[in-house]
């Protein structure tokens, strides 16, 4: 109950913040998007199970240099001209499945700017668990994984190891979904036609790098998983901006991930010391040459 | 005086002579048994019964240890307080008592029922007598009563016999009771010394502890004694069906290897040699046991499964040994058996330690190890299933590669082998193919005849100008590596017999003649060219050639990472094909159509047709050739001008051309003069059988003009070098059409008489010369048995390479047919040292060089070695029948047509210390057919994925121990290597269902393997254990395209790009029916949208693509070469209609169009053209398009359907194609109610029937029912 408890009250805290979010976030951004965004920053930051696990695992494992948890919050910057990047898709185009996925143009997500040049949809993780950090169960409630217009929502995601991903359609022709994880078996069927109860899965492996998401019908839809067997990752929101708190006191090495980046690494290697108690700010650069349009 | 023993001899002498001969006699018995008795193999079965008792003893005490001997003496304890406990019991004193004295009664009663019993079975024998007889009713009566007395009595006797026998038995349960403690204890006494009493009972057999024993087992040693049944004894394999041919004449074999091979044929549990071969290094068999490594002749045969045991092929009581090692085998001596060093130094060494000497009255000694599985190829005359071969493995990988290298160079278009004698099979079979059009006629119609089946193996010449220049042709003829490296031709001029000046002089002329020769008789060609206006791409050429598979077979420099050499390496095409427009025009019909200019070409056409590109027009035939024409700038080497003048000494080809008319003796001298003043040749053209038609021409009886007799000259001399050197054995060349082959035939070399062998001043040359840097042989060989007398050699190969030599050198001097072949392979022409200066130019050694390496010479020596033509009787060839000799059959053409260097055969296998617990089990999702799983198990039955195996390694400093895993599977993750070495990880798609301990693991799982923990995967950059057979294009296509945005839109998704490469042959005989891959193999369609190239069309005979079509199910195990199709029969369908309208009896329409109904739904229509509706294309570079289904009727068989609608993953683990009706959802319900199983299996009846149901149904376009449509199912 207390778990629940907190995770209500930090929910609210997050719905807040997404409010106080929407109105900076200036174009393009329709309902969906937002709703996509915000589950996923539901699940991003939630915290460790209970900070009292905390006293048992630091006696086993190592211990970070100091004790105590602190928070990383930080934006990633695209620093230069941005591209501009064409639909994808142009409204009304002959394509397949066109009276659905060409009804209005189809932005290309590979680069999402939002207000001060904040990019969104950027993975900011720790590649594995940091030593003395406490276990943390996934959460065992679902994260919505849609699809609209021919569109993923939301374009980016972090998820746990285990954590139930319902994929669900909202278009009236049927897509598969196909995640392309390296670790794990393939998730590859048809969701059916305006199927709103969808198909729960979830991965059994955690991987290095985001993972793709495609439909086989119509190879231009994309989306990228990221799971996880810990909770210090974040995905960027509209404005670039990302939080993960509850981080074992310590220097780390979190990597930067991008879509948009030949080979996927903005920053192999970001090192951030985190502060027992204390909120760490950090500000990522994303140089406009790092973006390839390919 | 009368006679006396004493009138003819002198008694006195005689018996002097007498005595003396008498002990003459004795000595030489004595002697005999002496030097019988003395003989190595006893002191050999002594150390073997050594070390058997020793072995025995060890594993005694092996078990007995510590915690047994104390466990032993608890019970000894235990038991003898229990019994004192009883002897002290009163109750127990009586109840043994009683059972005693009731056992005694049993007894006495027993004994007397017996003896009655036996009076009276007596009467009634005497009463079946009397019935014989016909006694008289009285008689009769009298006998029948008299059996009624005894019967009576034995009746009263066996009544008492049961009473006592159940009091008996009540005592004895009642003592039982009493005694169970001290009985369950002795009970356990016996179980815990069962193993160790068999142990000492055999140890016991050999070293009794018994003095009287050990006495009789030593007596029994004694010379003459011991040819009574000693346990030292002769050990003989008696063999009437497998003959020997000893001089002149055919007798049954003796084998008597066993004698001193005593263990030879020892196996354990399991199949595994109880006493593995090794170097223990020492001379004790303590040392042996301890290693477990035993030296011979102590060890046992290694491959138990292949060979000895009575389960494997090869039984030692059917084969014995010498009809595959050879050698003496009555021989029960070292030397007498004909062992044959592996090398001199072996040699050595056995003299010191055997008294070896060469068996020179045995002439055919053992094959020492180096040619071993020579003798193989005696029963197995096709050969492949010794290098192939799914049950054992390569069993003899030495003799399939001289047998692959033979073919690949072409050996047999000079040196024919035939494999059979008057339509019998006598030893593999290696001929060219009949070429004329009479020799066709001749073997279709003798059935005694059988036709060699090769084609040549170089490229027709017939229509060489079109191709190139005669320039060209003389540079390249001269030496064809200077070239081309890689080239398989092989080298005829400036060899050790052409260093003279005569050769000097006359080696340009024949080059010149041979050039100009070929390009004079060259036949037109009509060349192709592109669509007027046309200008090639060369980018575009070099991107199609990567991609339209020309890597499959060719390599070129500017494609690094792939090698193949089916074909020739095409680097330099540009300075090869004769420049400008003709050329490329050659090209480009060449391309297109190979067999226009070389009708047996192996090239494929590749069906690369014209296309119109959104109004561009692409010919990709013409793109490549420009690409291939493309001078290299940077190609310094290019030494060679197409226009370059070549000067010539006109005398020195007078000279030559009388040389070849003498040689040719036809005319006398005085007659050669007069040709060469008139040149006319002085007889009629009737007359001429040889070159010398070259003198004639078409405009005779005209005045030869000087340049026409120039021509003539020169044409002459080209074809005479041309005869000489046999060039038609692997080109076809006009004017050449019925020659025969000129070198020896090989199909019995292997027995060739060594008298015949003529190794001239072999040893003179090979003192001062006979290496690639004109070093001398014999110093090199000196120099190997130094350094192994020292052993310092730096490394085993070095060890090996060097000894090799010094053994085929030694077998040289000693005029061996081995030292004799590999100094031929080597140096051809370095028997005519110091020989040529006596003989005449035209009279000189012709053997070309090849570009072997010793290791390759080694490989064909072994298999020419085994070319004996002296076949067992038939019981013994291998004769596979079935799926066996279709196997082979494919096998052999799989290679011929290089099919694996586009598709991969066989997956690529994977060890790796695994932890069992991070294995993920497959769990079948809410979404997967339980029906497809169990489908799946019978198509794929899952194998064992532990080896049994374990392996040590270092885990977080710790070290553990991991059992070894291996699986079937492709790389689809290689490690990062910016990781730190501990995070390395490879990842593979399983292909197989594997099963590991209780987990189940289904095809397309994930199998992950750190770097570390992978087994045998050194130097594969994959991590493969056992790389993949073939495949080797389509995997370097899928690497190729992995960052191109080609189809899909993700970069780097490895399984997209596997899907643009040609497929995986996996289990492909499942998955197609045999009579459409026959039809497909010959006349091949497009199928696939994906691949970036399509199935080229093979210039392969109709036999041919049979023997493939059955190639794939035999591998597999199904049925071939016809499959039934039940779902198209009417009482199926008849049934399924029942059902549909019994279960749905709102459907409309009969099983059939529901079935068709349910095909055409949204979903295949995604992706495949399908009932006369095209796929609605968006973007025809990126969209994954799947193959057009009108196709699957006759292509796929039904369960392989079924199960890959099920689940394609199950099958194919990098498909886009999903599971489409998922068992979980309900879509389409007014089909078959929604039910996705019963959906699938109607999409895949509807496939099966798809030709008659576009017929009868047509375009069918589903429309959902209004309740179902666009409705957002339950938010």
């Amino acid at each position: 109950m207390k778990v629940i408890r907190k995770y209500c009250r930090l929910e609210a805290v997050l719905v807040v913040i997404s409010a106080a979010v929407i109105p900076l976030v200036t174009t393009g951004c329709g309902d969906v998007e937002n709703s996509g965004a915000s589950r996923q920053t539901t699940v991003t930051i939630k915290p460790s199970e209970s900070a009292d696990d905390s006293q048992d695992n630091g006696v086993n494992g190592d211990v970070p240099t100091a004790t105590g948890f602190g928070t990383l919050q930080g934006r990633v910057v695209f620093q230069g001209t941005p591209p501009t990047l064409p639909p994808l898709i142009k409204g009304g185009a002959p394509i397949k499945d066109a009276e659905v996925c060409a009804a209005v143009d189809l932005p290309d997500e590979r680069l999402v700017l939002g207000p001060m040049n904040g990019v969104q949809n950027v993975f900011v993780y720790l590649p594995k668990a940091p030593r003395g950090a406490p276990k943390s169960e996934a959460p065992q409630d679902s994260v919505l994984f849609d699809q609209k217009g021919c569109r993923f929502f939301p374009h980016a995601l972090f998820v746990r190891v285990g954590q139930p991903i319902q994929v669900v359609s909202g278009d009236p022709i049927a897509h598969n979904t196909h995640t392309k994880q390296k670790r794990s078996t393939e998730f590859n069927r048809v969701i059916e036609a305006s199927d709103r109860n969808g198909v729960l899965f979830n991965y059994a492996k955690e991987e290095s790098a985001p993972v793709p998401v495609i439909c086989d019908f119509h190879t231009w839809m994309r989306a990228w998983h990221l799971p996880l067997d810990h909770p210090f990752a974040a995905v960027t929101q509209a404005d670039g901006s990302f939080v993960i708190s509850d981080i074992p006191a310590g220097t780390h090495k979190f990597r930067v991930w991008h879509e948009g980046v030949s080979g996927g690494v903005l920053q192999r290697n970001l090192e951030v010391v985190i502060k027992p108690g204390e909120v760490t700010p950090v500000e990522v650069p994303y140089p406009a040459a790092k973006f390839s349009a390919n | 005086m009368p006679a006396s023993d004493g009138f003819f001899r002198d008694l006195k002498k005689v018996h002097v002579v007498f005595a003396w001969s008498a002990l003459a006699l004795f000595g030489a018995t004595i002697w005999m048994m002496a030097v019988d008795h003395i003989e190595e193999w006893h002191g050999v079965q002594k150390t073997q019964y050594r070390l058997e008792a020793e072995r025995l003893r060890l594993s005694t005490e092996a078990i007995a240890t510590r915690e047994f001997r104390d466990e032993e003496g608890q019970l000894l304890e235990q038991i003898k307080s229990a019994d004192e406990e009883l002897k002290n019991q009163i109750a127990a004193q009586e109840a043994t008592a009683k059972a005693n004295e009731l056992a005694r009664q049993v007894d006495l009663s027993s004994r007397a029922a017996r003896a009655v019993r036996a009076e009276r079975d007596k009467e009634r024998a005497d009463y079946d007598l009397a019935v014989r007889d016909e006694l008289s009713p009285d008689e009769l009566d009298k006998e029948l009563q008299e059996f009624n007395v005894k019967q009576a009595e034995v009746d009263s006797l066996e009544l008492d016999l049961q009473v006592k026998e159940a009091a008996y038995g009540v005592a004895k349960s009642a003592l039982e009771v009493i005694t169970r403690q001290r009985d369950e204890l002795k009970a356990r006494q016996t179980k815990l010394l069962a193993d160790i009493e068999l142990l000492r009972k055999a140890e016991l057999k050999i070293e009794p502890t018994n003095p009287l024993s050990r006495a009789k087992r030593r007596i029994m040693e004694w010379p003459i004694i011991d040819g009574f049944n000693s346990h030292l004894k002769i050990h003989q394999d008696w063999l009437p069906d497998l003959p020997i041919t000893l001089g002149m004449t055919e007798t049954a074999r003796f084998d008597r290897c066993r004698t001193c091979h005593l263990s030879i044929d020892r196996i354990e549990a399991g199949n595994r040699p109880t006493f593995p071969h090794g170097d223990p290094g020492s001379s004790d068999v303590l040392d042996w046991i301890r290693q477990n490594k035993y030296p011979h002749p102590h060890s046992t045969h290694p491959r138990p499964d292949v060979y000895l045991t009575a389960a494997s092929p090869h039984p030692v009581a059917t084969f014995g040994c010498t009809i595959c090692h050879e050698g003496q085998g009555s021989g029960t001596e070292f030397s007498t058996a004909a062992h044959l060093p592996d090398d001199p130094h072996q040699a050595h060494e056995w003299e010191q330690h055997h008294d070896f000497a060469t068996n020179h009255f045995w002439e055919y000694p053992m094959l020492p190890k180096r040619f071993q599985g020579a003798a193989c190829i005696k029963c197995h005359h096709s050969v492949v299933e010794l290098g192939v071969n799914p049950q054992f493995g390569a069993t003899a990988p030495k003799v399939h590669e001289g047998f692959e290298l033979i073919k690949q160079y072409g050996c047999f278009g000079c040196h024919e082998i035939n494999g059979y004698e008057a339509g019998v099979s006598i030893g593999p079979d290696i001929r060219l193919e009949p070429t004329t059009e009479a020799d066709k006629e001749k073997f279709a119609t003798d059935p005694a005849l059988v036709a060699g089946k090769m084609r040549q193996v170089g490229p027709s010449l017939r229509h060489i100008a079109s191709k190139t220049t005669s320039e060209w042709i003389a540079y390249w003829t001269e030496e064809p590596k200077r070239f081309r490296p890689t080239t398989r031709m092989p080298q005829f001029f400036h060899l050790t017999n052409q260093q003279d000046d005569d050769a000097k002089k006359f080696m340009p002329l024949q080059l010149l003649g041979t050039a100009q020769y070929l390009a004079d008789r060259s036949e037109p060609l009509e060349l192709d060219e592109p669509a007027a206006g046309y200008e090639p791409n060369i980018e575009n050429g070099r991107d199609l050639f990567s991609k339209k598979g020309c890597l499959a077979c060719h390599s070129h420099k500017e494609f690094p990472g792939i090698d193949a050499d089916f074909g020739p390496d095409l680097s330099r095409t540009y300075a090869k094909i004769k420049p400008g427009p003709e050329g490329f025009r050659w090209l480009y019909t060449w391309l297109r159509n190979p067999q226009s200019h070389h009708p047996r070409t192996k090239m494929p056409i590749l069906f690369l047709d014209a296309v119109d590109d959104a109004g561009t027009p692409i010919d990709p035939a013409a793109d490549i050739a420009a690409f291939l024409l493309e001078p290299d700038a940077s190609d310094q080497s290019l030494d060679f001008s197409h226009d370059q003048q070549t000067d010539y000494d006109p005398v020195a080809l007078d000279e030559l051309v009388r040389l070849f008319l003498t040689n040719a003796k036809v005319l006398s001298k005085a007659q050669i003069n007069t040709f060469f003043d008139s040149r006319g040749y002085p007889l009629p053209i009737e007359q001429i059988k040889g070159d010398e038609i070259e003198f004639f021409s078409r405009d005779d009886g005209q005045e030869v003009s000087d340049a026409e007799w120039e021509r003539r000259k020169l044409n002459y001399v080209g074809r005479r070098t041309i005869s000489q050197y046999g060039c038609f054995g692997c080109h076809d060349i006009p004017g050449f059409e019925t020659a025969r082959p000129i070198g020896t035939a090989l199909q019995d070399w292997g027995r060739k008489d060594t008298s015949k062998l003529a190794p001239e001043h072999i040893e003179e040359f090979l003192a001062h010369h006979g290496e690639p840097d004109g070093s001398s042989t014999k110093a090199r060989v000196v120099d190997a048995l130094r350094r192994a007398d020292d052993g310092t050699f730096k490394s085993n190969e070095d060890e090996e390479r060097e000894l090799a030599a010094a053994f085929f050198y030694e077998s040289l001097l000693h005029h061996g047919r081995p030292g004799f072949f590999w100094q031929k392979l080597r140096q051809p022409r370095s028997y005519d040292y110091e020989k040529i200066e006596t003989k005449p130019y035209t009279d000189r050694l012709r053997m070309p060089k090849f570009p072997f390496d010793e290791g390759q010479i080694e490989a064909i020596a072994t298999f020419v070695l085994g070319l004996v033509a002296e076949p067992p009787p038939e019981q013994y060839l291998y004769q596979p029948t079935g799926p066996a000799r279709d196997r082979i059959e494919g096998e052999r053409l799989l290679t011929k047509f290089n099919c694996g260097g586009c598709h991969l055969i066989d997956m690529p296998k994977i060890r790796y210390a695994a932890n069992p617990d991070d294995l993920l089990a497959s769990e079948l999702s809410a979404g997967d057919h339980p029906e497809g799983y169990e489908l799946l198990l019978k198509l794929k039955p899952p194998r064992q994925g532990e080896t049994g195996e374990t392996v040590e390694l270092e885990i977080d400093g710790e070290r553990v121990t991991r059992p070894i895993i291996s699986f079937e599977g492709l790389i689809s993750n290689r490690p990062d290597p910016q990781d730190l070495p501990e995070d390395q990880e490879f990842a593979y798609d399983l292909w197989e269902t594997l099963q590991v301990g209780e987990k189940q693991l289904l095809t397309g799982s994930k199998m992950l393997a750190s770097a570390a923990s992978l087994v045998d995967a050194a130097g594969n950059r994959d991590g493969y254990a056992r790389p993949a057979r073939g495949g080797e294009f389509a995997e370097w296509l899928a690497e190729h395209m992995m960052d191109s945005t080609t189809i899909g839109t993700t970069r780097g998704d490895r399984s997209l790009a596997r899907q643009m490469a040609p497929p995986p042959l996996y289990l492909e005989g499942l998955k197609v029916q045999t009579p459409w891959l026959y039809r497909f193999l010959l006349e091949p369609g497009q199928i696939r949208h994906t691949t970036l190239l399509r199935m080229p069309q093979f210039n392969m005979s109709s036999e041919e693509a049979m023997a493939l079509a059955n190639y794939f199910p035999a591998v597999d195990g199904v049925e071939y070469p016809y499959q039934q199709i039940p779902q198209r029969e009417p009482q199926y369908l008849s049934l399924k209609n029942r059902e549909l309208h019994q279960e749905f009896p709102q459907a409309e329409g009969d099983y059939l169009a529901n079935c068709w109904k349910t095909l055409n739904v949204p979903l295949c229509i995604k992706c495949h053209s399908l009932g006369g509706r095209q796929v609605k294309v968006s973007d025809p570079k990126k969209d994954i398009r799947g193959p057009n289904l009108d196709l699957a009727a006759d292509r796929l068989r039904p369960e392989w359907a079924l199960l890959w609608l099920y689940k394609p993953a199950w099958i194919t683990p990098y498909t886009s194609m999903p599971a489409n009706l998922p068992r979980d959802q309900k879509q389409f319900e007014d089909l078959f109610g929604g039910d996705a199983g019963l959906q699938t299996k109607a999409i895949r009846d509807a496939l099966l029937n798809y030709n008659s149901l576009m017929e009868r149904e047509g375009k069918f376009i589903y429309e959902p029912k209004v309740e179902t449509a666009q409705a957002v199912k339950s938010e």
